[in-house]
């Protein structure tokens, strides 16, 4: 048994983890589930031993664990399965397989190939693969890679196998091969973690479910305990400390933003269909995955649209990449993972919120060149404005906290002056004092500024303190629209309990 | 609303965080670059008598500064982190067309040189598109095409060299004041692309894609033609390189450039620009060719035996990203 006793994790002005304790027992198929930054791959990376717990114990089979990193996790029988595939394509099956453990067939320095190819073959029985161990790697499927990485999980002697997400990159023919594995282990006593944002996965496979909400364990209990909807509340859960804004009052302004008929083959979504007004707040609510994220993708050119119309203060327009996005329509869109995607983190703060805005900052019109007074005088007006938490503008992005990163990664398109701003999840990850000061920056676009804004996010709170028409996206198509500023007056818990509706 | 922004304004600063003058120059990329340039200058101004010489300093100058379009050329796409094996072999080819111009069809010396830049730039244009568009390393596409630029020169030339028009050579072997024509040259790219990459808007892309390619494509950049831009700067630079070269040298043979893509890369190295991509130091840049050229001009002046000659270079290659690394080291500490 693999037992967690009051494990917290912080991070710089977040709590990651909060007194988490539950269990995992052998032969037993454990969900962890949550949405983005509920606190999941924290917990999976302190089992596996890449972080440590600030505070708790992790204990297996009555012993407590040290972990320094995840070699020893290794060693006490702890494996993971990523949801990428790390196998290398040139390599052969057999040679992925004890990569990491191939100084136990190493004599002399050198290879005993005989009994490479016994072991692997003993794993690759055991995930019934019936493949040759001296092929490579390369030209096999993405369910026979996946399984091979459980192969290579299993060849550590693994006790605790855990699956980060395994099936995002598999058909569903292919994921049921590997839940016909999984179920196979349970049989075999392997204490089994499984992590995924698909709720039917979970409901089919699963023993057991753990919920996370914001860093805290929310409820475990087992799958009949745990019909879908009783997940889903978990997950969203209710709004608590919901702070009501005021109205906004937009019904009758001109529409910024319109989208017809909206299609995408990529994401398999068909005529979706919505309007943005001017100083309007609205919110795409939904699960990872939902088509909220996907639908804007598509509409800015990022992804290619298989169909439909977009329209620009009712103008026709063709938005094919995301360059025509801003500059010809003034769109401004701040992405989810403002790391990978938002922000040059080796770069200034400076260059950072001035990157989409230099025009602001010629020296005069007819001469394009850049002026580094008025570029400074832009970047310092953001920052004081947002209130960045930084020794000057010259200070790298990469070493500010995370809810200091979105501020740049907002100022950014602030200064861009956009008409239409979509801010995707901006609070992952960013502590609460942060959170509330960009809430507010948010709702000013739309009150005073009389932007058109909408907000993409999962976080039940955030949504209903800004938004004041809510899109539901559910399965890749919109379910649900909730409008009314009377609606939004209501007790944060009435609110929540009607959006939970939605989802049944 | 005026207190918050003022309290917000001190708590922002903390006292006593501003560095010393002396720890910020060690914070700059270039800073090693500088050292590096002192030292040698003691070491060889001590060790012979006519390295300060106003002769010497005239051709080193020369030389200098055409390393510095070599770099140039490796520069515009490390910038991207990318990289352009093809150097050398646009020079070649750069050089053997303009000889081609110059004596065959009796072209005048402003025209070949107009031509000879624009062929280096359809050069880069192809590597640039076929980076776009085959969606392979730009080691694997350049290296090829270094080849083909190479064959093409050496299948037009045979291999023999040809005579220049009269007066071309007046370019690289003028003198004005203490210094050469090309070392005016050289300032004036230095300043030019310092000029791009700090106050022009396609600068800022560039940067934008060196620093992290999907954020620039989300903030609207077109990564494609950034790329394609990149290429075609580096290889128009590297048949400026060939004209200043040519010039220089007074004749023109398709063995030129065949060891410019190695230093190149060396001059980048030791002048502090990052080969993955995302900085540019038009100081470390400039120190760089200096760097490289004062140390071939000094082992020759030291008398060392020519044909050591590169395994003394590649040593002081190393001492001098040694330094680089022992740079980064303290930085890192004095946060």
């Amino acid at each position: 048994m693999l037992e967690l006793k009051h494990i917290s994790k912080y991070f710089p002005g977040v709590k990651a983890l909060q007194d988490i304790s539950v269990d995992f027992r052998e032969g037993e198929i454990h969900a962890i589930l949550g949405e983005n930054g509920a606190g999941k791959s924290t917990l999976m990376k302190i089992i596996c031993g890449i972080y440590q717990a600030d505070e708790g114990t992790v204990v297996l089979d009555g012993k407590e664990l040290h972990l320094k990193g995840y070699k020893d996790a290794i060693n006490s029988g702890i494996s993971i399965v990523n949801q990428e595939i790390n196998l290398i394509p040139d390599a052969s099956i057999a040679e992925n397989i004890i990569l990491d453990k191939m100084h136990r067939f190493t004599k002399a320095g050198f290879v005993d190939w005989k009994g490479v190819h016994e072991m692997a073959s003993k794993y690759l029985k055991m995930v019934k693969l019936d493949l040759n161990p001296k092929m490579p790697v390369r030209h096999l499927s993405a369910a026979n890679k996946q399984l091979i990485q459980i192969a290579k999980a299993l060849s550590s002697e693994a006790k605790v196998l855990m699956l980060d997400e395994p099936t995002s990159s598999l058909t569903q023919y292919e994921a049921k091969i590997l839940f016909d594995l999984v179920a196979d282990l349970k049989k075999q006593g392997v204490i089994m973690i499984f992590v995924s944002h698909k709720l039917e996965e979970v409901q089919a496979i699963s023993d057991r479910v753990t919920v996370f909400r914001d860093g805290c364990l929310v409820g475990t209990d087992t799958i009949e305990n745990m019909p879908r909807d009783r997940i889903v509340q978990m997950m969203i859960g209710r709004s608590s400390s919901y702070i009501y804004r005021g109205r906004l009052d937009a019904e009758n302004n001109e529409i910024a933003l319109e989208a017809k008929n909206i299609c995408s083959k990529k994401y398999g979504f068909e005529n979706l269909s919505f309007q943005l007004r001017r100083g309007e707040l609205l919110g795409f609510y939904g699960l990872v995955g939902s088509g909220r994220t996907e639908l804007i993708r598509t509409i800015l050119g990022v992804d290619k649209m298989t169909g439909g119309e977009v329209y620009v203060n009712g103008q026709l327009a063709k938005t094919t990449s995301l360059s025509d996005s801003l500059h010809k329509y003034h769109i401004g869109y701040v992405t989810e993972n403002r790391k990978e995607e938002g922000l040059f983190l080796d770069y200034s703060i400076r260059m950072n919120i001035c990157m989409n805005s230099l025009q602001k900052d010629y020296i005069s019109p007819t001469l394009p060149l850049i002026s580094s007074k008025k570029e400074s005088k832009n970047a310092e007006e953001y920052r004081q404005k947002l209130e960045i938490r930084a020794p000057s503008i010259d200070t790298k992005v990469g070493s500010l906290s995370g809810g200091n990163q979105q501020k740049v990664s907002i100022a950014k398109w602030l200064s861009a002056d956009c008409d239409i701003i979509i801010i995707d999840e901006p609070t992952v990850g960013v502590d609460i004092g942060a959170k509330e000061y960009i809430h507010r920056l948010i709702w000013n676009m739309a009150e005073k500024e009389k932007k058109a804004v909408i907000l993409i996010s999962s976080d039940m709170n955030e949504m209903i303190s800004l938004a004041r028409r809510i899109l539901i996206f559910k399965d890749r198509k919109i379910v649900n629209e909730l409008k009314g500023e009377e609606f939004f007056a209501r007790p944060g818990e009435e609110i929540s309990a009607e959006i939970g509706k939605s989802f049944i | 609303m005026s207190k918050v922004t003022n309290e917000a304004r001190q708590t922002n600063r903390p006292a006593g965080k501003q560095l010393s003058p002396l720890k910020r120059f060690f914070m700059e990329p270039y800073s090693s670059a500088v050292v590096a340039i002192v030292l040698l200058l003691a070491v060889f101004s001590i060790s012979t008598d006519s390295f300060l010489s106003q002769y010497n300093l005239f051709n080193l100058s020369r030389t200098a500064s055409i390393y510095a379009f070599i770099a140039a050329a490796q520069l515009m796409v490390a910038v991207i982190g990318g990289m352009n094996l093809a150097v050398g072999a646009v020079g070649s080819l750069s050089t053997v067309l303009m000889g081609e111009m110059m004596q065959n069809y009796g072209w005048g010396t402003v025209p070949t040189v107009i031509v000879t830049i624009l062929v280096g730039g359809i050069c880069g244009v192809i590597n640039g598109f076929l980076i776009n568009k085959l969606k392979l390393q730009p080691f694997v596409i350049t290296l090829a095409m270094s080849f083909v630029y190479n064959g093409i020169s050496v299948g037009i030339s045979h291999g023999m060299p040809y005579e220049l028009n009269e007066g071309f050579d007046a370019l690289g072997r003028q003198q004005v004041g203490p210094t050469s024509m090309l070392f005016i040259l050289m300032v004036i790219m230095v300043v030019v692309l310092l000029i791009f990459f700090r106050y022009l808007r396609v600068g800022r892309d560039v940067l934008a894609v060196g620093g992290n390619a999907t954020a620039a494509a989300l903030s609207g950049i077109k990564v494609d033609r950034v790329n394609i831009l990149c290429n075609t700067a580096s290889c128009m630079f590297a048949a400026i390189a060939a004209l200043l070269w040519a010039s220089r040298s007074g004749s023109a043979t398709s063995t030129t450039g065949s060891d410019w893509m190695l230093y190149s890369f060396a001059i980048c190295a030791i002048g502090g620009i990052r080969l993955n991509g995302g900085n540019f130091t038009a100081i470390g840049f400039f120190c760089g060719a200096w760097i490289l050229t004062m140390i071939r001009n000094g082992l020759t002046m030291m008398n060392v035996d020519i044909y050591y000659e590169q395994a003394f270079l590649g040593v002081i290659i190393l001492l001098a990203v040694s330094l680089e690394s022992l740079r980064l080291k303290m930085a890192e500490q004095m946060k």
